[in-house]
């Protein structure tokens, strides 16, 4: 019997190393090792923690500093938001947050036109990753976890840094606007920022493109290979008919439903539009039209019984482009905290 | 819980030590204790969260009257016994049929209807068919009915068996649950390696070709030409690897609990003509047909009841209970028209081959390798051929859908093979990059590589003597290293499936 055992132990020598393995570098600190602040650990963490006001959205939101809204507002908020986050898993998001907190009585939430755009379709992440929570089995099997385990593995083994964390900050100088010589409107990162977002709202091949993301098309600015002068005149120069710009009017009236229904349990509702900056309004949103399809959305989201925050169209705060690290995202040191005090300021 | 599910590797060695540990006496409670406990984690769930108790009342109550009736049929005798007995099978097929079939007539042919959403219970065509053949060898007094109710439920409800199989015979198993078992540790070595294959062919081989096949078979109308054809192939891979890999993980587990239980399959892919096949592939469901379909067509004269024709024919020609038999097979496979059809196309090529040998001469026992390899390659496609209904009837598709899959097999792809194949692989495994499109294939062609060499070993080197054995015959650090190529296989295969939690995994065979 002993060395049928001592056998059995052996067997499972490679499912050990290979547990030890992945708890070591999976990407998501499921384990709670790490102390890492990712959306499972966010997510994982919020049942239990006892607070009922939680703040929701994808990344515009997710770098906000909880103590400091503390402060502003008097109470606490817990940081549910998360990079990519579409509507749809917002709002599911919502509603797992309330079956594992009853007592939930604030929900702020970050849309933008860019989450209410219908082809803005990423899969669903919620449903899976709440089987994740409750079976961990089902996380370590996860085939994306393992591929980007295994890609810090070898991260490690060739001795290159992992950047985890990395803040989004950044001071710009003048080269930052230059482009053969010439200095152009927009700093460079603003425009290829603009492109990537101009993309996802317009038609196939009316762009010039370098590449899937904001850094290629920066890369390709940089070696010369893309004209940024070009680009931005191609972006400046277009037409609503170049648009596919269309409200998703599913996840927009599932909203406006469930902020119904909350309102009737006496949860708050606050829906705000996260500012952007100014490249992202001149060369995407009006040359596409968007200002005006959404201005729709918003008249039926004011008609709602929660409060909209809108930085976004309506109030649109003066901040420079020096406070943005790219066209939607507020810089962590020189942005973020200014807006951060203004939002809880104003959503109380 | 099945086989391949975490809950069943917690689930498995707790029963085993249990098993071993309590007194002997006790076993049999144990396992039928451990068998309703999976079968409640099967039950079917109800739209309020709840589980469905009508499959568990159904296997209890099918265990009392088959307790019961068997007592009843053995001790009578004359009319009465064949009455009693005609009863018992009746009563079953029909409660059979009830569950299998009433929920797709009532849906085709009146309104939705409450019989129409009757939860479809766990294994009931594998213990009716047990059941009936307890009850028929009890009435032909091959053997006597049991007196021990907890060894007849574990009979009928043992965990090992009822998922998939085998259809296990009372004559073999009843007297393995009467004997006392005792913990053999090179017995249950054999039985972790015979597992050990089971897991590589059910995760590593069946579900990793499943990755593509699932894609394609859910929405065929988006495929034709090599697309569709590639998977009707890759189905015949998946369905074989999956069914035979269950089998023997069912096989392992039951020897584990120092039971023996029916060896289901014998690399049916390398027969070279459909009587050898059909000898080979489950083989448990074909000797049942032989057993108490076939030779009781056989045997009864029935043509000779028909009216005029009747004086004429007075035995069955051999062909019309063939076609009769796998007609049976096609019904019991499933509840649509295309396993009908299955089941017909079956017969065709049974009742073809039949007629070849009758008009030309037998072929000959050992032909040339050539003439081999081409016979095996067409009874292989005529198979994959007739599995597309089969797989269609499994997705609910109805006929249409058959014809579409059919005229398009060599029709032209709008975008070409290689990259609607690509785009398959990325819907059903990766979404992102071509790296990892080209792994799977890598993986997937290296897998099934392995499977096929190892089935023909088994084959043409060990005479059909299960490849796990050839295992114990390696030099001892080759061995590990054997297992260690299985487990670290099976690890990476469980990982592309994302362990089956985000993944299009399925088993078809498990549906019966």
């Amino acid at each position: 019997m002993r060395k049928f055992l001592s056998k059995i132990a052996l067997a499972l020598v490679p499912i050990v190393l290979y547990s030890a393995i992945f708890v070591a570098f999976e990407p998501n600190d499921y384990f709670g090792f790490k102390g890492k602040d990712t959306l499972l650990t966010r997510i994982k963490g919020y049942e239990g923690a006892g607070i009922n006001s939680i703040v929701l959205g994808d990344s515009r939101l997710a770098h906000m500093d909880m103590a400091l809204a503390k402060e502003v507002s008097g109470h606490e908020y817990y940081n549910m938001a998360f990079g990519g986050a579409s509507l749809e898993e917002s709002i599911d998001l919502i509603e797992y947050a309330k079956s594992v907190n009853p007592n939930l009585k604030e929900v702020v939430l970050g849309v933008s036109f860019y989450t209410l755009n219908a082809s803005y379709n990423t899969a669903n992440r919620i449903k899976t990753i709440e089987k994740q929570i409750n079976n961990p089995l089902a996380y370590i099997s996860n085939l994306e976890y393992n591929v980007q385990t295994a890609a810090a593995l070898v991260g490690v083994l060739q001795g290159v840094p992992t950047g985890e964390n990395a803040r989004e900050t950044a001071t710009w100088q003048e080269k930052d606007y230059m482009q053969s010589g010439k200095t152009l409107p927009y700093r460079k990162s603003l425009i290829a920022y603009a492109a990537i977002l101009y993309r996802a709202c317009a038609k196939e091949g009316t762009l010039p493109s370098a590449g899937f993301y904001a850094e290629d098309m920066l890369k390709a600015m940089d070696n010369g290979t893309l004209d940024g002068e070009k680009l931005l005149h191609e972006m400046q120069n277009a037409t609503p008919e170049s648009s596919v710009f269309k409200v998703n009017q599913k996840e927009l009236d599932r909203l406006i439903s469930l902020i119904a229904d909350y309102n009737k349990e006496g949860i708050k509702i606050t829906v705000v539009f996260p500012p952007m900056d100014e490249s992202v309004r001149k060369l995407v949103c009006e040359p596409l039209g968007i200002d005006v399809a959404m201005a729709n959305a918003l008249t039926a989201l004011h008609a709602t019984s929660a409060t909209v925050l809108d930085y976004e169209w309506e109030n649109v705060p003066p901040y420079d482009d020096k406070m943005f690290f790219d066209g939607f995202h507020l810089d962590e040191v020189y942005g973020l905290p200014t807006w951060t005090k203004t939002l809880f300021k104003e959503a109380q | 819980m099945t086989f391949t599910s975490p809950s069943y590797l917690l689930f498995l060695p707790v029963t085993i030590i249990l098993y071993y540990i309590l007194p002997k006496r006790m076993q049999n409670t144990l396992l039928l204790l451990a068998s309703a406990v999976f079968y409640w984690f099967n039950l079917p769930r109800l739209e309020s969260g709840g589980r469905n108790y009508m499959p568990l009342v159904l296997i209890a109550a099918t265990t009392v009257f088959v307790y019961y009736i068997a007592l009843v049929i053995d001790k009578a005798s004359g009319k009465k016994r064949t009455m009693l007995t005609a009863f018992a099978v009746i009563a079953m097929l029909c409660v059979l049929a009830i569950f299998k079939y009433s929920g797709y007539f009532i849906k085709t042919f009146f309104a939705p209807h409450s019989l129409s959403a009757l939860a479809f219970p766990l294994g009931i065509s594998y213990y009716t068919f047990a059941c009936v053949a307890y009850i028929i060898d009890v009435s032909r007094r091959d053997i006597i009915a049991e007196r021990g109710f907890i060894r007849t439920a574990v009979f009928v409800s043992f965990f090992a068996t009822i998922t998939c199989g085998p259809i296990c015979r009372a004559g073999k198993m009843l007297p393995q649950l009467a004997s006392e078992h005792r913990f053999n540790a090179a017995k249950a070595s054999d039985a972790l390696r015979l597992a050990l294959v089971g897991f590589f062919k059910q995760i590593a081989v069946a579900n990793i070709i499943g990755l593509f096949v699932n894609v394609v078979f859910k929405s065929p109308t988006d495929y034709s030409g090599m697309v569709l054809i590639t998977a009707a192939f890759g189905y015949a891979f998946q369905l074989y690897y999956e069914f035979s890999g269950f089998c023997d993980i069912a096989c392992a587990t039951a020897m584990l609990f120092g039971l023996e239980i029916p060896q289901n399959f014998k690399t049916p892919y390398f027969s070279t003509n459909f009587s050898g096949f059909w000898s080979r592939w489950h083989i448990s469901l074909s000797t049942w047909l032989q057993d108490y379909l076939f030779m009781p067509l056989v045997w009864s004269k029935w043509t000779s009841h028909i009216p005029v024709l009747g004086k004429k024919v007075q035995s069955p020609p051999m062909i019309t209970s063939v076609a009769i038999v796998f007609i049976v097979s096609g019904f019991w496979h499933g509840n649509t028209s295309l396993f009908v059809i299955w089941g017909i196309i079956q017969a065709v090529y049974r009742v073809s081959e039949e007629l070849l040998h009758k008009y030309y001469k037998k072929p000959k026992k050992k032909p040339p390798l050539l003439l081999r390899s081409f016979k095996t390659c067409g009874v292989f496609a005529l198979w994959s051929f007739s599995l597309i209904f089969f797989r269609l009837g499994s997705e609910n598709s109805g006929i249409g859908g058959a014809i579409y899959y059919i005229t398009h097999l060599f029709a032209k792809s709008e975008n070409g093979f290689a990259a609607n194949a690509k785009a398959i692989i990325q819907r059903g495994f990766y979404p992102k990059n071509d790296m990892m499109v080209l792994l799977y294939i890598a993986f997937a062609v290296l897998v099934l590589a392995a499977a096929i060499y190892m089935d023909w070993y088994q084959c043409f080197r060990l005479k059909d003597k299960h490849i796990s054995t050839v295992l114990t015959k390696l030099p001892l650090v080759l061995r590990w290293a054997v297992y260690y190529g299985f487990i670290g296989v099976i690890l990476v295969a469980f990982i592309m499936q994302s362990g089956g939690y985000g993944g299009n995994v399925s088993f078809a065979y498990g549906g019966f």
